[in-house]
């Protein structure tokens, strides 16, 4: 996976301390136990690290970490988000 | 016996037992940390990179908790500082009365958690995102990492303890006022185990300031670790301070059926107010008195009973002052005095149940510790103030007492078995 993968799992190990090996880009955020309320915290860690400006209905407990990834390397080539260096 | 003063209806005695401790304090993760540093009168206090460029600039932090377990690591994102030191600290003294939560009926099992200020850190960094980037950047868990009441509420779910939960809250008074609480369900009957204590980590920049602007903090910016002189001529306010401290309460028969010894019992508790200034305690200590007698009562002990008295003494010139007068008017006979905080600063919400823990070291070791930083009290405080080094002593029983904003006050007994 890409360098938004990356991004999405050091955020679950670092501030929501999965390890790497509950996490896999077909793993759904209901899958790997993030509540409603993580949900939320989680997109919005993600939108500080990603640049990214996720609503909170755009990652739902269905939506699973490759999506997630993907989404934020969509933005990034469009161009509507900034990747970190 | 009531718990006011003047007495009241008699509910039901029972010998109420210490059978576990547990504290994280600036002295380190543990009570036998804490003890240890407190006998040595090594001051913990520091300068605070947090706190640079304000005018008091140190403090007491207590140190980062390890957390072992896999699903409680897994909570941490939602917890704040206060409620992380309040779980290792139930852990602790869990762990001491050799008290299983996967083996008890959690439905007997009480939470009482005294605190200040709460998630004071949370309120502080969380509004001040809100200012800079808007509503939508506010953490969904700001609530529940702010809410007072949320390390009894994060302990209980933690533990399974399905019986009563309460945070207790009476300003720098609230530990011992767990205490109080707690013991009146035991004695009532409503829990077989009690897990009571007090937990604060409000060393933020907004708390520190509104203290010093009160000028309740010590200004000695140049010397830190001297700076918490309890009875000193010489003091000038506290040091703002971490810490928690649980202790594990339940009646003594139930814990000798269980085949645990008592550490100490808890013999009785007293809670009076001031109802004279909101933050300025009465100059001679007179309804801290009530009190202190109240709680004598009922442990059923005279005041010339008591070996030693571990006292609130925060470093504050005129709350030192006021609790001296009323010692030395109490207890005729002049008991030993010691208190920790020029070691450990002052934790508000903790106090009370960080000097319960010590306390009960003191009954059960015959030691008292020394006051550090204080080489003799003010010439007007006729106090028998242990100070320098430990004193070897037998402490049959002691008085532990706790003060706090809002003119609460709070004694406690402790009893050797």
């Amino acid at each position: 996976m890409g360098k938004a993968y990356g991004v999405v799992a050091d955020i679950l190990v670092g501030k929501f301390q999965f390890t790497e090996g509950e996490l896999s880009p077909g793993a759904t955020l209901e899958e790997i136990d993030l509540d409603s309320l993580g949900r939320v915290e989680f997109a919005l860690t993600l939108r500080e690290s990603t640049g990214v400006p996720f609503g909170d209905d755009q990652i739902t407990l269905d939506t699973t970490l490759g999506e997630i990834a993907d989404a934020v390397e969509a933005a990034w080539g469009a161009g509507t988000a900034v990747a970190p260096r | 016996m009531g718990r006011g003063y003047g007495g009241g209806s008699a509910v039901t005695r029972a010998d109420i037992a210490v059978t576990g401790l547990g504290a994280v304090t600036p002295a380190g993760a543990g009570v036998e940390e804490t003890w240890r540093r407190v006998c040595a009168a090594a001051p913990t206090a520091s300068r605070d990179a947090e706190l640079a460029g304000l005018p008091v600039d140190f403090s007491c932090r207590a140190p980062e908790v390890e957390v072992a377990d896999r699903a409680r690591r897994r909570q941490l994102w939602r917890q704040d500082r206060f409620t992380r030191i309040a779980l290792a600290a139930a852990d602790e003294a869990l762990r001491d009365a050799r008290l299983d939560p996967s083996a008890w009926d959690g439905v007997r099992v009480g939470t009482a958690v005294g605190c200040s200020l709460g998630g004071a850190g949370t309120w502080e960094a969380e509004f001040a995102r809100m200012r800079r980037e808007g509503a939508e950047a506010v953490s969904p868990v700001v609530i529940p990492r702010l809410l007072p009441n949320m390390a009894a509420g994060e302990v209980a779910l933690a533990l399974g303890a399905r019986g009563p939960s309460l945070a207790v809250s009476t300003a720098c008074a609230s530990g011992a006022s767990a205490l109080a609480v707690a013991r009146d369900w035991l004695a009532a009957g409503l829990c077989d185990v009690v897990l009571a204590g007090g937990t604060e980590a409000a060393v933020t920049p907004l708390v520190v300031s509104g203290f010093q602007r009160a000028g309740a903090l010590s200004a000695r910016t140049g010397d830190p670790a001297a700076a918490s002189r309890p009875f000193a001529a010489d003091s000038d306010g506290f040091v703002m301070a971490e810490a928690a401290a649980v202790l594990v309460l339940e009646r003594a028969a139930d814990a000798r059926a269980r085949g645990v010894r008592p550490r100490a019992l808890l013999a009785g508790c007293g809670t009076s107010t001031d109802a004279l200034h909101p933050t300025a305690p009465h100059p001679e200590g007179r309804f801290a008195e009530l009190a202190v007698t109240a709680a004598l009562a009922d442990a059923d002990l005279g005041p010339g009973d008591v070996d030693h008295v571990n006292a609130h003494a925060t470093s504050t010139p005129l709350g030192d002052a006021a609790e001296a007068s009323m010692i030395a008017r109490v207890f005729g006979h002049g008991p030993s005095v010691t208190s920790a905080k020029g070691v450990l600063g002052h934790s508000l919400g903790a106090a009370g149940a960080v000097e319960a823990v010590l306390t009960v070291l003191s009954i059960e070791r015959s030691a008292v510790p020394p006051t550090a930083n204080t080489d003799a009290p003010a010439p007007e405080f006729d106090i028998d103030l242990v100070t320098k080094a430990v004193r070897e002593q037998r402490v049959g029983a002691a008085v532990s007492n706790s003060f706090g904003f809002g003119g609460h006050n709070v004694s406690v007994v402790l009893r050797a078995v």
